[in-house]
């Protein structure tokens, strides 16, 4: 069968229909083309040719014409649009024409830059110039650094290599830095909120280095569709860009469904697992040939999803067509799984958001996703994996039992009819600004009256002067300190250190890594850990070394960890008043520690029983917003509605802050207390997901009239009955009457509604 | 007077920083040299001509013969060619926030050995100090240096990039930190110039600034004006630059034999001796570092080497000795009993006694799964050819 026969049959199954909210279907979309630029270099339109592209999309032929004229643009592209040629034509002409030019490739991670080699270089090769392309990050061997560094015509690299590697080194770069033409910023979307702002102080100082040897290059971004891309691409930059919106690729058909896994306890209001939903639905796709790519939201669904799948197929002999792929692979392997799916070999791939980016897999026919991703926009950039141009498509969203998931399945209307997230962030954050400023200083000296950014600039370097880090000598401000800032700030919240998993079945050989921040959850010992669905028993983690040593073993069940996070003040920086409530910012101490643990039969899913977990807590300094509420108005009302109403208002407070703070709804954490030990009351804690905190703490104290004034509004005006995502979230996960509670508790706060 | 006339008579900033660079050339016992982009300070000590260091004659050094061992014969080289350098720095890291604020150099000329050094005032002035270091470098044909490949040159480089000036051509770089590592590597716990200063030269420094404390001293300068600490850090410099060619000498001692090398020192020489072709005292030295006085891994890296010596230079009978020993000493490591079967099968054609070794090799060394392979196919071989040549067997 093919997939529209798939569709009909499902679309006739009254058992499968009974489980779909909602069933949406995208028409199809023919090409629009716009003309070769002019000012192209007559060699690529014949390597294009060749390689089968007659005509360029309109949205790429506006881009090229405008990167080719020297202006700064932003190409919104759904997934698989042909976005890489936006930036590749521009950049190759100019190399063509003059073959000193440099340009600069900034991915946000090194699996992407490690992407685009393939395909660069293959354009290259069909025009058979000397078109020089290397990627520049951690794994580059120091010899081979050397040649790159000079003799490289497009680096690719990362911002955080960017910051760390190239642009405190610049000297060693002169030729790229000399004859820099091009930057090209892709998957623009990703730098938002706190590490967004640390990218557009990276920019800056590039772009101080460049006047430094008299370049001044042109930047050439491509996002996914965000709410305001050109805006964002301004902010980044710190110049106004021209915006390339209008869409030229084709696409066929796309269904979009909406499937809600059926109620197995009427009492208890269990549904069936979304794993085993996703599991019957993708293995039906599959075992009709219809190429799918499943996300999962977990590493350990995905393994435990490769693991049904590949037995699925056993029957009809091709379980070795279904991979996993996720972060803790090793690059080879990646490279091996993304190229068996674009030709291919492979037809089914379970991943975590790790595909959600744009590397080139080819496009599928079908995608399945295990619960809604949380936003609407990588909702968008997921189902975008399926869907080639001509053809029909369809998209799977399974939803889990979280509250969220819940509320979206039930609320398609919230889905398809809101608009997709603002991409916000605030390079002027002074904390993130002056850590900047001193990478900057010891990358060239300040002129006076030269402004980075802001126009305090010599305020800044003022304070560092008194600091003892810069000297001020004839006009001039000179980095005077031993000391590398580029090491001290990290461009991410999560450090990078991973840990290793070794097996140690045989000869002892690493298999995969597992991030700092999951590993007690993933490498406990005892764990079952899965790696392409084989299983591993954990024997002993060393924590300190950060490597776990596994062992094969075959068993019928899985382990899932939890972890309990408790947050404690430990220095109060400002406090203030509201009626009777108290607000206040300061020092904090979030530690959370993983406590135990769950064996979990496969299949049955059935709890096998559990253990303790032995690890030390992980402890993260940084600042936090409080609200501590006067209880006086709420002495008869229960603990648990007191609760819903601080999740609730915790929610809204999430919700809103980032518009206010400019940062990322994920840089913010909450966490609610009945009765906080601090502060003996209801209290509502906003924290800062950084190391040390990055201000947004602080920012909120000062605005939090602000943020509560909307928070009122927001819930007074939000039509939904007991709570939603928008506004203080599903009621079945912050329990009942959060709502009602959390309007009260505002309109005490702030003197009754408007 | 006008106002403009006024400012300008009340306006002493020209005057105090002639005021301020005389007081600075004072305490530094050094000259102000005024050029184009600031004014740098130069401080020049003369050695006398019989002046010693770490029991180094520093003025009579005789680069020459040294030199052909460690970056090979240059031709009509004399003691003025060759140039000592090293700087103090505002820190380790590389990068160009870190600045050379001070630059040692150290030369023989007219029978004495001379330390020129100049210092930067403050990073507005380094255009000048770049020119004159440019300028003092232009004479000499070798640069000698100790950790300068990585670090001072490195740096220096920089500072030419960073006020948009071509770097200077380094000519012949020797950077000391190799030889020093290979020749003392094996008796040190460490290889800083300090370790080798005491042990090596015996040298030990009273009063001196501890290095970590100089770049902060610096900054007290610029910051406060604090010139007291100063003199003692172009002391520091003025100390590594003589301890740099005291070093420099005795391994051109050790490597010309002028020295004779203690069992820990001859195996990185006998290195030196190999490279430039002389086996025959490359032999003697490689000898000399097995004496059984030695740690255990030295001696049998001395008696591998020794081994392969005697072989190239056709002294089979001795090779075999040595390797006999080795698989003694050695009873897990393949590379003797490989050798020694070579010898048994190509040379002497005595198979039965190749196969036995190779049997050995195979029952009791630790082997890759290569190095299996290739003992097993050796072994086939061998049994073929004692099946062919039943008689001697």
């Amino acid at each position: 069968m093919n997939l529209e026969q798939i569709l009909d049959r499902l679309r006739e199954d009254p058992s499968f229909m009974a489980n779909v909210t909602h069933w949406e279907v995208v028409p199809p979309r023919r090409a629009k083309y716009g003309p070769f630029p002019k000012s192209l270099h007559p060699l690529l339109r014949p390597a294009l040719q060749e390689k089968g592209i007659e005509n360029l999309y309109v949205h790429q032929s506006q881009a090229v014409e405008e990167a080719l004229a020297g202006r700064d643009v932003v190409v919104v592209t759904p997934t698989a649009s042909g976005k890489t040629l936006c930036y590749n034509l521009p950049v190759l002409s100019r190399i063509l024409r003059e073959g000193e030019a440099r340009a600069l490739y900034l991915f946000p991670t090194k699996a992407l830059a490690q992407d685009q080699l393939a395909e660069l270089r293959g354009l290259i090769d069909t025009i058979g110039a000397d078109v020089k392309v290397h990627t520049y990050d951690g794994d580059t061997p120091p010899d081979a650094r050397k040649v790159i560094r000079t003799a490289g015509h497009i680096v690719v690299t990362n911002p955080d290599m960017l910051h760390t590697a190239i642009l405190p080194h610049h000297t060693k770069w002169v030729k790229l830095f000399e004859n820099l033409r091009y930057v090209v910023i892709d998957e623009l979307h990703s730098y938002r909120g706190v590490f967004g702002s640390h990218m557009a102080n990276v920019l800056r100082r590039l772009r101080r280095i460049c006047r430094f040897y008299g370049s001044d290059p042109v930047y050439i971004c491509c996002s996914a569709t965000i709410a305001n891309p050109a805006e964002l691409a301004a902010r980044l930059i710190g110049r106004p860009v021209r915006l390339v919106d209008e869409n030229g690729a084709p696409s066929g058909e796309k269904h979009f469904i909406f499937y809600n896994p059926p109620v197995v306890n009427e009492q208890l209001g269990i549904r069936r697992s979304s794993l085993l939903e996703a599991r019957g639905i993708a293995s039906r796709l599959l075992r009709n040939g219809i190429q799918t790519i499943v996300f999962a939201r977990t590493r350990l669904s995905v393994e435990v999803l490769v693991t049904y799948l590949k037995e699925a197929l056993a029957q009809v002999g091709q379980s070795s067509t279904v991979r996993g792929y996720r972060g803790g692979y090793l690059p080879r392997e990646r490279r091996d799984i993304e190229r068996a799916l674009r030709d291919g070999s492979v037809r089914g791939v379970v991943s975590t958001s790790a595909l959600e980016l744009g590397i080139d897999i080819g496009r599928l026919e079908a995608c399945v996703m295990l619960g809604y991703p949380g936003s609407i926009a990588s909702t968008w950039q997921r189902a975008g994996r399926a869907g080639r141009s001509t053809g029909v498509s369809a998209v799977f969203l399974v939803a889990s039992s979280s509250p969220l998931d819940q509320y979206i399945i039930t609320h398609p209307e919230y889905f398809f009819g809101s608009s997709v997230e603002n991409g916000l962030i605030n390079p002027d954050n002074l904390y993130i600004l002056m850590n900047h400023l001193k990478c900057a200083a010891f990358e060239l000296p300040f002129e006076e009256g030269e402004e980075f950014g802001v126009s305090t600039t010599e305020e800044i370097l003022s304070y560092l002067e008194e600091k003892g880090l810069i000297h001020r000598v004839q006009g001039r401000w000179y980095w005077m300190a031993d000391a590398f800032p580029a090491e001290e700030i990290s461009l991410r919240s999560a450090s990078a250190e991973n840990f290793v998993v070794i097996d140690i079945t045989e000869k002892p050989r690493v298999i995969g890594e597992v991030d700092r921040i999951s590993a007690p959850l993933l490498l406990h010992e005892e764990a079952i850990y899965i790696h392409e669905s084989v299983q591993y028993q954990v024997e002993t983690l060393d924590y300190e070394e950060k490597k776990a040593y596994v062992r094969r073993v075959k068993v019928d069940y899985y382990t899932d960890a939890s972890l309990a996070v408790d947050l404690q003040v430990l220095e109060v920086l400002q406090e203030g008043a509201r009626g009777l409530s108290a607000t206040g910012y300061g020092e904090v101490l979030v530690r959370s520690k993983p406590t135990m643990f769950k064996k979990i039969k496969l299949y049955t899913h059935e709890n096998l029983g559990s253990g303790p977990i032995h690890l030390p807590e992980e402890q993260m300094h940084t600042e936090a917003y409080w609200l501590s509420l006067d209880e006086s108005p709420w002495r008869s009302h229960v603990r648990s509605q007191i609760e819903a109403g601080l999740l609730g208002l915790a929610n809204l407070l999430a919700n809103i802050a980032p518009l206010y703070l400019m940062c990322d709804r994920g840089d913010l954490e909450t966490v609610v207390q009945v009765r906080a030990p601090f502060t003996g009351r209801p209290t509502i804690f906003l924290y800062d997901r950084y190391p040390g905190g990055v201000g947004l703490a602080e920012k909120m104290f000062q605005v939090d009239e602000q943020v509560l004034r909307c928070a009122q509004d927001l819930v007074g005006s939000c039509s939904c009955a007991d709570g939603c995502p928008s506004c203080t979230g599903p009621a079945n996960e912050v329990g009942p009457g959060a709502k009602d509670m959390a309007r009260a508790v505002l309109d005490t706060l702030l003197g009754g509604t408007m | 007077m006008n106002l403009r006339e006024k400012l300008r008579a009340i306006d002493t900033v020209d005057d105090r920083e002639e005021t301020d660079s005389y007081s600075l050339a004072v305490r530094l016992g050094a000259s102000p040299q005024k050029l184009p982009g600031g004014t740098l300070f130069r401080r020049r000590r003369s050695l006398s001509p019989g002046y010693r260091h770490g029991g180094v004659c520093l003025p009579s050094l005789q680069p020459a013969g040294g030199l052909a061992y460690l970056i090979g014969r240059i031709p009509g080289i004399r003691p003025e060619d060759v140039l000592f350098l090293d700087t103090e720095t505002t820190g380790l890291s590389s990068g160009p926030g870190t600045y050379v604020f001070l630059v040692g150099l150290g030369y023989v000329d007219g029978g004495k050995f001379h330390v020129d050094q100049i210092f930067l005032p403050g990073p507005h002035a380094e255009a000048a100090f770049l020119t004159a270091l440019e300028e003092a470098l232009r004479p000499f044909r070798i640069l000698i240096t100790f950790n300068g490949k990585c670090f001072d040159w490195n740096l220096l480089t920089t500072r030419f990039i960073l006020n948009r000036r071509l770097p200077p051509e380094a000519g012949c770089h020797l950077d000391l930190l190799y030889p020093a590592r290979r020749i003392f590597g094996a008796s040190l716990s460490s290889c800083s110039l300090g370790e080798l200063e005491r042990s090596v030269l015996s040298f030990r420094r009273q009063g001196d600034v501890p290095g970590e404390l100089i770049p902060h001293l610096y900054f007290r300068f610029l910051r406060d004006g604090h010139v007291e600490a100063l003199p003692a850090v172009l002391d520091h410099n003025l100390l590594d630059i003589l301890s740099l060619a005291a070093l420099f000498g005795r391994i051109c001692d050790l490597l010309t034999g002028r020295d004779d090398p203690s069992p820990a020192q001859a195996l990185g020489v006998a290195h030196y001796h190999e490279r430039r072709g002389q086996l025959e005292s490359a032999l003697r030295l490689y000898l000399r570092a097995a004496a059984p006085t030695m740690p255990d891994d030295y001696r049998v890296q001395a008696l591998r080497y020794a081994s392969l010596a005697c072989k190239r230079t056709g002294r089979w009978r001795e090779a075999d000795a040595l390797w006999t020993e080795l698989c003694d000493q050695r009873p897990e490591d393949p590379f003797a009993y490989v050798e020694r079967a070579k010898y048994y099968e190509h040379r002497l054609r005595e198979f039965r006694q190749a196969l036995d070794v190779v049997e050995r090799a195979l029952a009791t060394c630790q082997l890759t799964p290569k190095g299996r392979a290739e003992l097993q196919h050796r072994r086939r071989r061998l049994l073929g050819r004692l099946a062919h040549k039943p008689s001697l067997a």
